[in-house]
């Protein structure tokens, strides 16, 4: 053999030894090096978590009545596996036909046996025909989108749809284009098409997810079984179970225990559900006990979150079962609500708002009214067509025991939580009612409130001894110690000033008489160290009550602090009112106008430091010393010339509009009465009565009673706190006095004694009602009463707060139907008919 | 390594290298049994058991069965005398692939003849075919094998026309398979290194546009072609074979998970056709890579066999056609492996006595039988140069 041959085997034996060395090389590579990372490539390809949820926990009220609870539902849910290949073969091409073809087959199948028997699909095609017009437009199902929002809208559904180029898929032409990708049969209607499309835009735009997407729930039992037996025809169509929140008796107790809805936003979930083992998809309490006891009540959370790890094929099936963890129930929750003393406050608010509406509405057409009324209807600048005269129309009722357990809780105008389930119109509608249903007033209303506030004044008065318990206070009209000009004077006729001669505490209290007040107040504020303040705070006025609920406002009391705090920042969100930056407003405009008019012009940063240390030195100085302050300060801090500072108008205006800020003896004496800056919430109103009822012990308010396992077992039981206590060697006696004044609200000479003429419980209990001025219409006054029952041994106290509800005598209603029906009830306690809770179930 | 060696020089019977084919067609019995496992069977079965209730394992015996007799007939017509009837092999062959055009598309290809249930693909034919008139043509002239230009062009003619065919089809994989036989058909035959670089040249000018041309236009079949470079861009797509095989090969591991284990992505089918085209991840997952290794060793030492023997051959007829079944040979375990682990493209070109399929078998065995029948009828001498010397 020539030599060149040779080496031409040589050549050819050592390629073929290279190219088995490439394939051993790479098998190495494969098999060895990268053994541990395609293994466990191979295992998350084959295996899968399939996830089960149980029901969200019960929600009962203290007799386990149930509010709320999980009823099982069928879902028919559909999934497009991007890997299947069908192999059923297309007769042209002899390959595997289009998944589309069997998938859309499907849908428009699944279409049809859902609305035969009666279901809805819950899928929504957002391309829509315009009627007018026959153009297809995008819809977003929200019309307060911003153009830049539905662009980006736009951009994300065509992204999902794969149809991105606005050239390539004219918007025009998008429906042709995706009916023929997926395979929609030409001769189906325009109607039927875009159900088909809606299913799958649907899955489109959830593809992320690699999971089933619900296309119709709550299902009827025939549906399943049609769709059961067509499961091998019926490609990517599954049924599911899930549950539905189910609400049994509507609207009662509704603002107590809430509703739950779709977590609002990738970021809430990210931040506060994802890592608990939340899917985007669940549903979270919204509002109330629903909302505030969600780790409690939910089936959400990775520990109780069934799962089934499976091995699926190429295709998604299923071919064996690796593990499965049982899902779990949430916790139910007994709350210490009583559904019969509920629904009796609820009636009763509802009927005493109607009452005091339909008075107000006489009165408004009356003639004398509108005679009384005249100068104030007319002289203000008022434009009563754009602000109308308040009426009322909103509410709250607080019921609760010696112990700070709330036994009914009501908030008007109610709604039905299922609502919020079915979605749709009769969600809309609550959501646009003008009342703002969902608002619950009993924690979220802050406002001024009267008279109830004396028995915080009689307290302090009593307890620092400025008032004695038998000293005496005669009504003497016009309270002119702090202003001579328009001095302040009780509410009574000055005809009738001998009705408020000779009144002790207890007279005082009965009357509601506002110099009596102004005097205890007067004292309180000239000779102790804000000692009104220290007793509201310690009644729990300036606190939050800590009821299960979201969303509780705090209240605040009339002191220097609360009017201006120097040590905070002016801007509202750090002062408790707005008070402070109008001040600090007023006197920037002011001197600006100084300067522009003898030709200074002043620096914005001076201006402002000027402006605060002169507010600074209204709190530290006394009336007296502040004009020449004042005069000192401009100079230091403006360069203003001595002959300027002196002039009436620049130092003397300044001083004037300083009083705003400056507690004096005429906001002390405004807040004696329960007026001037101060504000609290029905919630902490009645947890102050029921101190005052209970001798002295304010209880932090609790709506949870208990905590029940799914297997029956109690996890946890509340038991009462006391946030704070009304303590002295007399303090007990002080407040039996309070309570017999307030005995004699609803008895003879009393501020509501005609709604309780004839009820006969009159005098079995003590209450005080509270009218706060909030403009110059009588008409729009708040109305507030409060009571504690029975008077002997108090048992409850209960907080009426009626807006715009022009007497708080008016509100006796609520407290007399509340109050008869606890009394006649109070001895057939739950326990007396009712077996225990849970008895039953061990 | 390569020494003249009198024993394999003379005329003999093979048997390591029929033993050894044997062995890798019991192999692929093996392997088709695992992939066509049904462990709702239940557990504890023999291995005679388990093959005979596979389906596809089975059939496959049966066809190894059937490659004794092709063997036995393939290697008792004395191989001169069939390279004298390479006209009507020639033409035949033609015939053959121009009528199977006529056919309708399975898959997209015109490659089958529908026989009752079976089918018969003649391009497998073409290739035995194409070794038998090739070797015969570069071996009519003595000394050089190519002397005129013109010869070329008819060399080129016995490569080029069933080439041709084959591409109207279109099946890129026995193409190139075509093309490898051609090269090294050539490259042994003697013919001038200069030519087969001006080919070279020649053949990649022509290449490089029409390559620009299929990148620019994703076409399906160049995206496929193209995929396994970056199979992890497009996962879902063409590469989703590729990404798929290899992790199945590679979660094999060094033992590999055992052959009839439960729950491995073959039994799964996470991988398709790994029955045929992709029975190599069969072998990679549940074997390991020692499965792997101990069959690529038994290819090698069939292919290095062929090696020697067509070196101890002195007949150049009987030598090219030694060279030509190694070369089929040696493309088909290079590609059909090389696309399973990501280094070759995806085509639809079998693995030689395992994948399952009567004609990847019979062809491949009468290939084999080509060469046993060389070896044992071949004169000592070269046949050319008895002629030259005479």
């Amino acid at each position: 053999m020539p030599n060149q041959l040779v080496g031409r085997f040589r050549a050819v034996a050592v390629f073929v030894g290279f190219l088995l060395l490439v394939l051993i090389a790479q098998l190495f590579n494969l098999q060895i090096l990268s053994y541990e990372e395609n293994a466990q490539s191979a295992e998350n390809k084959k295996t899968k978590v399939i996830t089960s949820q149980g029901s969200r926990g019960t929600i009962m009220d203290t007799n386990s009545l149930t509010l709320a609870y999980d009823k099982q539902v069928y879902n028919v849910q559909f999934y497009r596996d991007p890997n299947f290949v069908p192999s059923e073969l297309d007769p042209e091409t002899g390959r595997p036909v289009s998944q589309y073809l069997l998938y859309t087959r499907a849908i428009i199948e699944v279409i049809d046996i859902v609305e035969r028997n009666g279901g809805k699909m819950e899928t929504n095609f957002s391309l829509v025909r315009d009627e007018m017009t026959g153009f297809w437009v995008f819809s977003w199902n929200n019309n307060d989108y911003t153009l830049a929002q539905q662009a980006a809208r736009e951009k994300m559904w065509r992204s999902n749809f794969y149809v991105q180029s606005t050239t390539a898929y004219p918007q025009q032409e998008l429906f042709d284009i995706l009916c023929k990708r997926y395979r929609i049969p030409a001769d189906l209607s325009d109607e039927k098409k875009i159900k088909i499309l809606a299913v799958w835009e649907t899955m489109q735009n959830n593809a992320f997810l690699s999971r089933p997407i619900t296309i119709s729930s709550g299902v009827s039992w025939e549906t399943v079984i049609e769709i059961e037996a067509k499961a091998l025809i019926l490609q990517g169509v599954s049924v599911s179970v899930s549950t539905q929140r189910v609400y049994p008796n509507g609207t009662l107790a509704c603002h107590v225990v809430g509703y739950i809805g779709k977590i609002q936003n990738y970021d809430t979930y990210y931040a506060n559900y994802k890592d608990k083992g939340y899917a985007l998809s669940d549903l979270i309490g919204l509002d109330g006990i629903e909302k505030t006891m969600e780790d409690w009540l939910t089936a959400n959370t990775t520990q109780r979150v069934g799962k089934r790890v499976v091995e699926i094929d190429r295709y998604g099936a299923v071919s064996r079962t690796l593990s499965t963890t049982e899902a779990t129930d949430g916790n139910n929750i007994k709350l210490t609500i009583d559904s019969n003393l509920q629904r009796v406050a609820e009636t009763a608010l509802q009927d005493n708002i109607e009452y005091i509406r339909n008075a107000q509405e006489d009165l408004l057409n009356n003639d004398t009214w509108l005679d009384t009324n005249k100068t104030v209807l007319q002289g203000t600048d008022r434009d009563f067509d754009s602000n109308p005269i308040e009426l009322a129309e909103k509410g709250a009722v607080v019921v609760i025991d010696m112990t700070g357990r709330v036994l009914a809780l009501a908030s008007y105008p109610p709604y039905d939580p299922n609502a919020f389930i079915m979605g749709g119109k009769v969600a809309s509608d609550i959501l646009l009612d003008p009342r703002y249903p969902l608002v619950n007033y009993a924690i979220q209303s802050r406002d001024t409130p009267g008279s109830i506030f004396k028995l915080v004044t009689a307290t302090a008065g009593l307890q620092t001894e400025q008032l004695l318990v038998d000293e005496t206070i005669d009504d003497e009209g016009y309270f002119t110690l702090y202003d001579k000009s328009s001095p302040p004077r009780c509410w009574i006729n000055q005809k009738q000033l001998q009705r408020h001669a000779n009144q002790t505490v207890k007279e005082g209290l009965t009357h509601s008489c506002n110099y009596f007040f102004y005097t205890v107040g007067s004292r309180l504020y000239e000779n102790t160290d804000d000692q009104l303040y220290k007793y509201a705070a310690l009644y729990g006025l300036t606190t939050r009550t800590g009821i299960d609920l979201p969303g509780e406002l705090q209240g605040y009391v009339g002191s220097q602090t609360t009017l201006y705090d120097k040590n905070k920042a002016i801007s509202a969100a750090e002062q408790s009112t707005w008070r402070p930056s109008i001040v600090f407003n007023n006197i920037k405009r002011h001197l600006v106008g100084v300067g522009e008019k003898y030709n200074m012009i002043f620096d914005e940063t001076k201006l402002n430091t000027c402006v605060k240390r002169l507010m600074d030195m209204a709190v530290d100085y006394n009336q007296s010393d502040w004009l020449p302050e004042i005069r000192t300060i401009l100079m230091e801090e403006l360069d203003m010339p001595r002959e300027l500072v002196y002039l009436q108008i620049v130092a003397g205006d300044t001083y004037i509009m300083l009083n705003e800020i400056k507690w004096g003896g005429s906001e002390a004496i405004m807040c004696a009465v329960g007026q001037s800056i101060t504000t609290v919430t029905p919630v902490a109103v009645a947890r102050y009565i029921a101190a005052v009822a209970n001798g002295g012990k304010v209880y932090d308010l609790r709506l949870v009673d208990s905590i029940i396992s799914p297997e029956g077992e109690v996890l946890s039981q509340s038991s009462p706190i006391m946030a704070s206590q009304i303590e002295g060697p007399d303090a007990q006696y002080y407040l039996s006095v309070i309570r017999e004044g307030m005995k004699g609200v609803t008895e003879a000479e009393g501020t509501a004694t005609r709604f309780f003429a004839g009820t006969g419980i009159g005098d079995q209990i003590g209450a005080k009602t509270g009218t706060a001025e909030k403009t110059r219409i009588d008409l729009e006054n708040n109305a507030w009463m409060v009571a504690f029952a029975p008077y002997e041994t108090p048992e409850i106290a209960v907080c009426v707060y009626i807006p715009h509800g022009y007497s708080g005598s008016y509100c006796s209603l609520t407290i007399r139907e509340i109050c008869e029906y606890y009394l006649e009830h109070r001895h057939l306690g739950g326990d007396d008919f009712l077996p225990p809770a849970n008895s039953l179930a061990n | 390594m390569f020494r003249q060696n009198s024993r394999l020089a003379n005329p003999h019977m093979d048997w390591p290298l029929l033993i050894a084919s044997y062995l890798l067609a019991f192999y692929g019995v093996l392997a088709i049994t695992i992939s066509n496992y049904d462990s709702s069977l239940g557990a504890g079965r023999s291995l005679q058991e388990l093959i005979m209730d596979a389906n596809n394992g089975r059939l496959q015996l049966l066809w190894v069965v059937v490659s004794f007799v092709v063997v036995a007939l393939m290697s008792s017509v004395r191989y001169d005398l069939i390279g004298r009837m390479w006209p009507i092999i020639y033409v035949g062959d033609v015939l053959l692939l121009g009528m199977v055009l006529t056919t309708s598309k399975i898959n997209g290809v015109r490659a089958w003849f529908q026989l009752l249930d079976r089918t018969l693909q003649p391009s497998e034919l073409a290739k035995i075919a194409l070794i038998i008139t090739l070797s015969k043509a570069l071996t009519r002239h003595k000394g050089r094998p190519i002397p005129t230009f013109g010869y070329f062009l008819y060399v080129c003619g016995h490569f080029g026309i069933p080439a041709v065919l084959i591409l109207l089809q279109p099946d890129i994989g026995t193409l190139m398979v075509f093309m490898v036989i051609f090269v090294v058909l050539l490259f042994i035959s003697g013919f001038e290194l200069k030519y087969m670089l001006i080919m070279a040249a020649i053949a990649t000018a022509v290449l490089i546009p029409v390559v620009f041309m299929l990148a620019s236009s994703n076409n399906f079949r160049w995206l496929r072609l193209v995929a396994f470079l970056n199979p992890e861009s497009d996962p879902t797509g063409s590469s989703y074979q590729i990404v798929n095989s290899k992790v199945t090969i590679g979660s094999g591991g060094l033992y590999g998970k055992g052959p009839f284990a439960e729950g491995t992505l073959t039994h799964l089918n996470y991988v398709p056709e790994n029955h045929t085209d992709f029975i190599f991840t069969v072998v990679g997952e549940t074997l390991g890579f020692v499965g792997a290794l101990v069959l690529i060793a038994l290819y090698a030492f069939v292919i290095y066999r062929m090696l020697m023997l067509a070196f101890n051959t002195a007949d150049k007829y009987g030598q090219l056609i030694i060279m030509g079944v190694m070369a089929m040979l040696l493309f088909h375990v290079y590609e059909n492996i090389g696309m399973c682990i990501g280094v070759m493209p995806i085509t639809g070109i079998p693995l030689p006595f395992i994948s399952f399929g009567g004609t990847n078998l019979v062809v491949n065995m009468a290939g084999v039988a080509l060469v046993l029948n060389v070896t044992r009828n071949k004169s000592s001498l070269d046949l050319n140069q008895q002629l030259d010397e005479s």
